[in-house]
This record gives structure tokens, C-alpha cells and sequence, in this order.
């Protein structure tokens, strides 16, 4: 059927929307392998594919568990078995873009186009994948990264470096971070085998389907432990998140047993040392019925 | 001399000349029949081996590619694949053999020895030939060896083996720096060289020709038999015991013994019936005379 000229102009103005939309997808869970939780909100949940990932979802993947999410751009993100990954902001445009934060596990960034905007933070390194593929592996105050493909910018205090394609970044513990041009038998061993493979796409599947996670039940302090006592910059912004379950007494009590890993709490649990000195002495003065 | 001794001399000698006719055809056929089928299994192995390269450069190659970026995996390798194929095919045809020989090669197993070497050097000074065939003499028996040149003609092929420092990372950490690098662009590097044995074929060629001389001999000493026994029955029994009887006729004697008995229809049937008639002719012929 032939369609007159000016009528393919509607066509196309009309289309505009729908493909605007759909590379403005957040990035979807597209393979899931074994269990993994997500915890979204104060809510625990069961991860399934189709999921779309939202800012300030944890992601943890179980034990024997691999999970791959999709940007509509091809990027992807592979986790690999106990992994934990906070999406701290996930901008949404037609490039992947996000801020993420790992404490522990493999991770496989590939597919990163030129005008993507990702961050991959680590207790041990940050990582700017500028274009191509790069593993890293964290495992205590251990981290690795191979630059698979393409490069990336990384900054493990107190060096930044410019990573091409094959090189390697290690760091152990405390000691200075090396760049080689070969990764080393030991993070090849702590990768997961999937990665050494392409990341396959399944985005097709889910661009028109999404799923939602089955809801299991409200955190508890061990859900989120890692978290409240991460590095400060990540864990602070979660006293505002997780403040509604300090009723819990559990969960209260735990907090308050590990305070002084996470001391931005005590304001919540002892909101009286923090009134002003006048209020502060009417509230010590006051009855104790009046006392919340 | 005899009828029958004439009969059997003639049936022998053709006989004869029919065996070694027979013989030798049939002997030419099946070595030829040998021979191509020897070389027919060695194209065959050939082109198993090209199939096996063409598949690992295709598809499985590219399915590794990111795994090489960590570690050399030689099942990547064409020539690899083609090897490593062939030593199972080995251990049931262990006299079968293929080799991808090149002069300088970067997996050791591949250096050709020095009649290889002198192939592919036959190769290279005439560079249009497209494959050479001839036979060995090997520890394990006679052989009959194909040989194709090896020639680079893509850039995939530099990639590898052009500069150590334009090889992937991963070949060099497994290989070494010595070997393998330099090749350039249309020169022929090597030869691949399928090895079968002639022995096999030959035999069993042999065997055949032999069982079906021993049957041709058979037939004909069947059908001898059986030719003789019918010239006796039918002709050389009858004739004689007629002649004998002629004889006695002729001088007089036996003159009123019973007639020939007429058996078949057949022309020593009619010879024994125009006898009778003569007979009986001559006996009125001879009472005529007495009375």
C-alpha cells in the first residue's frame, strides 16, 4: 500500500511519541537465574524478570543467582552471584544513565555507547564506563576491574586513571592500586562464567511487558545492614528512607546496638538530645504522660 | 586322436586364454578402483578438515571472542579445531593422518618435518599449483599422501601472526614471542597434508581379484565337467556302440540283432534311425542274394 507524502509526515509525527517512550524505558530486568530480593521502598521483595528498576532499589543476588538488566539503548548490566547493588539515581533519557553503588560481587557493564551516563561505585574504587565493556569484581577491601572493550575512567583514591581496552586495575586492601595489561588469574577465578561471555539481550521480551516483584514482607535491620553501614556518602541517605521502620522494636534495637556504625540514627532514636537546651529542659520538666 | 581329447585340449585353451584375459582385466580394474578409492579417502578427510576450519572460523570463533580478551582458547583456531577433530578420527584409523605443516608455525605441534618442508617449498615455487598427491613409504606401511598449500589471503590471518605486538595479548602469554609472527599477506605458509594408507585398499583389491579368479575356476571346471559328461552320454557313447555295430554289420555278422534303440529325436536319434533303415535294407538286400 502506498502511503501519499504528506500522510507519512502524520505517520511519523504520531510515531514520534511511541518511540520516544520506548527509549525512555528505564533499565529491565531481562535474565534472572536463581533467587534475588529486591528491596524497594521498606519493602522486601522476590525479584522476576520484566522488573524495571527504579532509584533506590537494593538489588541483592543469591548465592548461586545471576541477574542481567537492559537499557533500552543495549547497554546492560550483569550481576553476578552475591552481589549487592544500591541504584542510587536513574536518570531517564535515551542513553543508560544511572548512579549505582556495589559493596560486594561481580559486576559486567557492556554495551556503554559514547553518550551513556553510568557511575559504578565500590568501597574500593569508582568506576566511569565511558564506552564498551568492563568487569569488576569486589570482594572485601578487594577490587578489580578489567576493561573488557572500549575504556573507562577510574578513581581509587588517591589516583585516577584513564583504563584502555586490556588493561587491568587491581587493588588490595589498603596498598596502592596497580594497572597492568593482563587481569590476573585470581579475579579470573572470582568471575562468574556467564561473563566471560556477551551479555545476551533479551530486551525485546520485555519492552512492551513489565513485571512487577512479588512482595515478600517489611525489611528488617539484617535486610539492610550492609547499607546503614556503608560509606557515609551512601548510607546517610537512607536514615530518611528506613526512618518509618525504627518503630519497629526489632529493628530499633538493632539499630541502636550498632549505633556507632551508623551514627546519623541517633538523632532518630533519641530525638530529645538533639531540642533545642529551653525545650529541652521543658520536656525533662514536663510530666511524663506528656512525654512521646 | 580322441574326439573328446581334441574337445577337451580346444575347452582347455580357451579356457586358459579366458582366465588370463579375465584376470587381467579385472586385476586393473580393482587396483585402479584401489587407487581411487585411496585417494577418494583422502579428499574426504580433506574436505572434513576444511569443513571443521571453515565452522571454527565462523561460528565458533566469534562465540569466543570475548573470552580471548582473558585467555587464549586455541578451540578457536581453525587449524586447532581440524587437529584436534582429526585425533579422534585417529583412534579408530590410526594409520590415517593430517597435519596443517607450516614452516613457521606458532604451535610447535605444527613445524613441518623435512619432507613436509620440502612440499611445501615445492609449493611455493609454483605457487598455481593447487594440490600434489603421492605416495610414502612409512613405518606403518605404504601411503598415499594430498597436499594443499596453505596460503594467507585474508587480514584475519595477520591479526594473529603479523608483529608480536599486533597478535592478541592472550596468544603471546600462551605461545611465546619465538614463533608464528612475520607471515605476510599471499605467502604461502604450509601445507595441509592428508596421509592415507594404500595398504588396506590394495589388500582387499587383492583379495578380491583372488576370489574371483578361484570362482572363475570353478565355474569352468564345472561347466568342463559337465561338458564332458554330456559329450559322453550323448554323443561318444552312442556313436561308439553304433560304429561298433556298423562294424559288425559291414562283415557280415550280427546280421539279425534287434534295432538300434531310438532314444532322442535329436541328430544322433536320426543317424542311429537312418542306421536301422540301412540295416534292415541290407539284410533284404543280402536274403535277396541267397534266395
Amino acid at each position: 500500500m502506498r502511503v501519499a507524502p504528506p500522510l507519512r509526515w502524520v505517520f511519523a509525527l504520531l510515531a514520534c511519541p511511541v518511540l520516544a517512550a520506548a527509549a525512555d524505558l528505564p533499565a529491565t530486568l531481562t535474565l534472572l537465574e536463581g533467587p534475588a530480593g529486591l528491596v524497594r521502598g521498606v519493602t522486601r521483595y522476590a525479584l522476576v524478570e520484566g522488573v524495571r528498576m527504579q532509584a533506590g532499589d537494593i538489588i541483592e543476588i543469591g548465592d548461586k543467582g545471576l541477574a542481567e538488566f537492559e537499557f533500552p539503548d543495549g547497554a546492560a548490566i550483569a550481576m553476578g552471584p552475591g552481589t549487592r547493588m544500591l541504584a542510587i539515581s536513574m536518570p531517564r533519557g535515551r542513553s543508560a544513565a544511572g548512579d549505582f553503588h556495589v559493596t560486594a560481587g561481580a559486576l559486567k557493564v557492556s554495551g556503554v555507547s559514547k553518550d551513556a551516563r553510568l557511575r559504578v561505585s565500590t568501597p574500593v574504587f569508582t568506576l566511569w564506563p565511558a564506552e564498551g565493556a568492563s568487569v569488576m569484581v569486589v570482594r572485601g577491601g578487594d577490587g578489580s576491574v578489567f576493561i573488557e572493550s572500549g575504556s573507562a575512567r577510574l578513581a581509587a583514591a588517591p589516583a585516577t586513571h584513564n583504563l584502555k581496552s586490556g588493561e587491568f586495575f587491581s587493588r588490595k586492601d589498603a596498598q596502592k592500586g596497580t594497572v597492568s595489561q593482563r587481569p590476573s588469574q585470581a579475579f579470573m577465578d572470582a568471575m562468574p562464567k556467564a561473563f566471560f561471555d556477551p551479555l545476551p539481550s533479551r530486551m525485546a521480551r520485555y519492552k512492551d511487558r513489565e513485571a512487577q516483584p512479588r512482595r515478600i514482607e517489611e525489611v528488617s535491620y539484617a535486610d539492610v545492614e550492609v547499607w546503614l553501614k556503608a560509606p557515609a556518602g551512601i548510607r546517610r541517605p537512607l536514615v530518611a528512607r528506613f526512618e518509618s521502620r525504627a518503630d519497629d522494636p526489632k529493628f530499633r534495637s538493632a539499630l541502636e546496638a550498632n549505633l556507632r556504625f551508623h551514627p546519623e540514627w541517633d538523632p532518630i532514636l533519641y530525638p530529645e538530645k538533639y531540642l533545642p537546651p529551653e525545650t529541652a529542659a521543658e520536656s525533662a520538666g514536663a510530666p511524663p504522660a506528656a512525654k512521646k | 586322436m580322441k574326439l573328446i581329447v581334441k574337445f577337451n585340449l580346444v575347452f582347455i585353451l580357451v579356457f586358459l586364454l579366458g582366465l588370463g584375459a579375465a584376470g587381467y582385466v579385472s586385476n586393473e580394474l580393482l587396483q585402479r578402483n584401489a587407487r581411487e578409492e585411496i585417494v577418494l579417502n583422502a579428499r574426504i578427510v580433506m574436505e572434513s578438515a576444511l569443513a571443521a576450519r571453515a565452522y571454527t572460523s565462523t561460528q565458533v570463533g566469534p562465540l569466543l571472542q570475548t573470552q580471548m580478551k582473558y585467555k587464549f582458547l586455541p578451540q578457536s583456531v581453525p587449524a586447532y579445531s581440524a587437529n584436534e577433530i582429526f585425533d579422534v578420527v585417529r583412534k579408530k584409523f590410526p594409520e590415517y593422518s593430517y597435519k596443517e605443516a607450516v614452516l613457521n608455525p606458532t604451535n610447535p605441534r605444527n613445524r613441518a618435518n623435512d619432507w613436509e618442508a620440502d612440499i611445501v617449498h615445492q609449493f611455493r615455487n609454483a605457487s598455481d599449483r593447487p594440490e600434489m598427491i603421492g605416495e610414502r613409504d612409512t613405518p606403518a606401511g605404504r601411503s598415499l599422501y594430498i597436499a594443499r598449500p596453505m596460503q594467507i589471503k585474508a587480514d584475519a590471518c595477520l591479526y594473529c601472526h603479523s608483529t608480536v605486538d599486533a597478535a592478541p595479548k592472550t596468544l603471546v602469554e600462551k605461545y611465546g614471542p619465538a614463533n608464528g609472527f612475520g607471515w605476510k599477506m599471499n605467502e604461502i605458509i604450509g601445507a595441509q597434508i592428508v596421509s592415507v594408507p594404500t595398504d588396506v585398499p590394495v589388500a582387499r583389491a587383492n583379495r578380491a581379484f583372488q576370489t574371483f579368479m578361484v570362482s572363475l575356476t570353478v565355474v569352468f571346471a564345472f561347466i568342463f565337467v559337465a561338458l564332458n559328461l554330456m559329450l559322453w552320454y550323448m554323443v561318444i557313447r552312442p556313436v561308439t556302440r553304433l560304429s561298433r555295430l556298423a562294424d559288425q554289420v559291414s562283415q557280415g555278422e550280427n546280421m539279425d540283432a534287434p534295432d538300434f534303440e531310438v532314444k532322442s529325436g535329436d541328430e544322433i536319434g536320426v543317424l542311429t534311425q537312418s542306421f536301422n533303415r540301412m540295416k534292415k535294407s541290407l539284410v533284404q538286400a543280402m536274403k535277396m542274394l541267397e534266395g
